[in-house]
């Protein structure tokens, strides 16, 4: 998956404040799988398609992010569609889609520093309740940009499997997928310090 | 560097609780994104029920049972945090607050507290047996603790109806507790646990 990743740009979707972005991504999140209505559908569909042509972001990267969920998105699909027909299939995709290209138009338009900066100042609320605002900032970007991370660990280990002759089953991967994230993970965090975080 | 030697004696007495408390704060982004990137493994399709089964309970399992009761937990609000926020990242590229009102979301809410008891009970645990009990009494019992009476709640079934409906998850499930059990003695025996 390549949310989290930043393609650097100019256009109009890159210059609006961070916040903004994420706070529109979680309202059009909520009013595409709410709504059963196929003109709205139809309309929110049509303000993604603007906004992915205004952000000027290839078909490519638009096709990257949507791929990893081929195959569940394929088997939800047939699954949907014996059980409860052609229009909550059809639905049920579009939803999906949809909000996986809200999503990776916002991560692909936002430099990292920038989301750091507005959920910084979002946690800020929270700070007089004891809320450590710029550590819950980190750790929310970290999670963002570590997804796809994790995702390319765990494939290049079960390839790396295959190509010893073993299966491709996932599960044997795991113990050697995590430790290797642990320590490079660690290795972040010892980098992190040494540039001064957490003595600010 | 006109601050001296005082500063830099100052400076270097603090620098391995930081250094603890910046690798806590990743480890939990890192579970956060496991939590997330097993649900890119396809999901089973379980008839009548709009919920899969999905891997993703693994990782809660080893959250709670790999980085302890309360790191756990805070990895898993930070997976439903950027969840909540429209990153499409629950099984099946399900995102959005909307996740949140479905019938199925008490078991989404579930899993902090969830993580957090399988933490409590693995603390210290040497024994395969021990830590798949943890697994089972934290990512079982108390996930379904919160998700059926939440089911029963949205879905207006009665607490025996949601129970029933439950059932269809649970032997993959107890699966998913020894998977995380066994996973997670490996990693303990494999890397050094963090201090307090």
């Amino acid at each position: 998956m390549s949310i989290g990743v930043f393609v650097p740009g100019a256009s109009a979707l890159h210059r609006l404040p961070p916040g903004l972005k994420l706070a529109g991504l979680a309202v059009y999140a909520v009013a595409v799988s709410l709504t059963d209505n196929a003109y709205v559908m139809a309309a929110l569909l049509a303000v993604l398609g603007a906004a992915w042509a205004i952000s000027g972001i290839g078909m490519a990267r638009l096709l990257a992010a949507l791929k990893p969920l081929v195959w569940i998105l394929a088997a939800l699909f047939v699954f949907q569609l014996a059980v409860s027909g052609v229009r909550p299939a059809m639905d049920m995709l579009l939803t999906v889609g949809a909000v996986v290209v809200a999503a990776a138009l916002v991560s692909h338009t936002t430099r990292t520093d920038d989301m750091l900066a507005a959920l910084k100042t979002a946690f800020g609320v929270f700070a007089p309740l004891g809320v450590n605002a710029q550590s819950c900032a980190f750790a929310v970007v970290f999670t963002i940009r570590l997804v796809p991370f994790v995702a390319t660990v765990g494939r290049e280990a079960i390839a790396a499997r295959m190509a010893r002759g073993a299966s491709g089953n996932p599960l044997p991967a795991v113990v050697p997928v995590i430790i290797r994230l642990m320590r490079e993970t660690d290795q972040l965090a010892e980098g992190l310090v040494a540039r001064g975080f957490g003595r600010a | 560097m006109h601050a001296g030697s005082a500063a830099l004696k100052t400076a270097a007495m603090p620098v391995s609780s930081a250094v603890i408390d910046a690798k806590a704060l990743v480890r939990c982004a890192l579970f956060a994104a496991l939590i997330a990137a097993l649900g890119l493994l396809p999901p089973i399709p379980v008839p009548v029920l709009p919920v899969p089964v999905t891997a993703q309970t693994l990782g809660v399992m080893l959250a709670g049972a790999v980085l302890g009761p309360r790191r756990g937990a805070l990895a898993v609000v930070l997976f439903l945090g950027v969840v909540a926020v429209g990153f499409p990242l629950l099984a099946g590229g399900r995102g959005g607050l909307g996740a949140f009102f479905a019938p199925s979301a008490g078991f989404l809410l579930g899993w902090v507290p969830g993580a957090f008891v399988v933490g409590a009970l693995a603390v210290g645990a040497t024994s395969l047996l021990r830590l798949i009990a943890a697994c089972l009494t934290g990512g079982i019992g108390v996930v379904y603790l919160v998700g059926i009476p939440w089911m029963a709640a949205v879905a207006d079934l009665s607490l025996a109806q949601a129970s029933v409906a439950s059932l269809a998850f649970v032997p993959g499930d107890i699966l998913k507790a020894v998977l995380a059990a066994l996973a997670a003695r490996a990693v303990h025996r494999g890397y050094p646990a963090l201090g307090a």
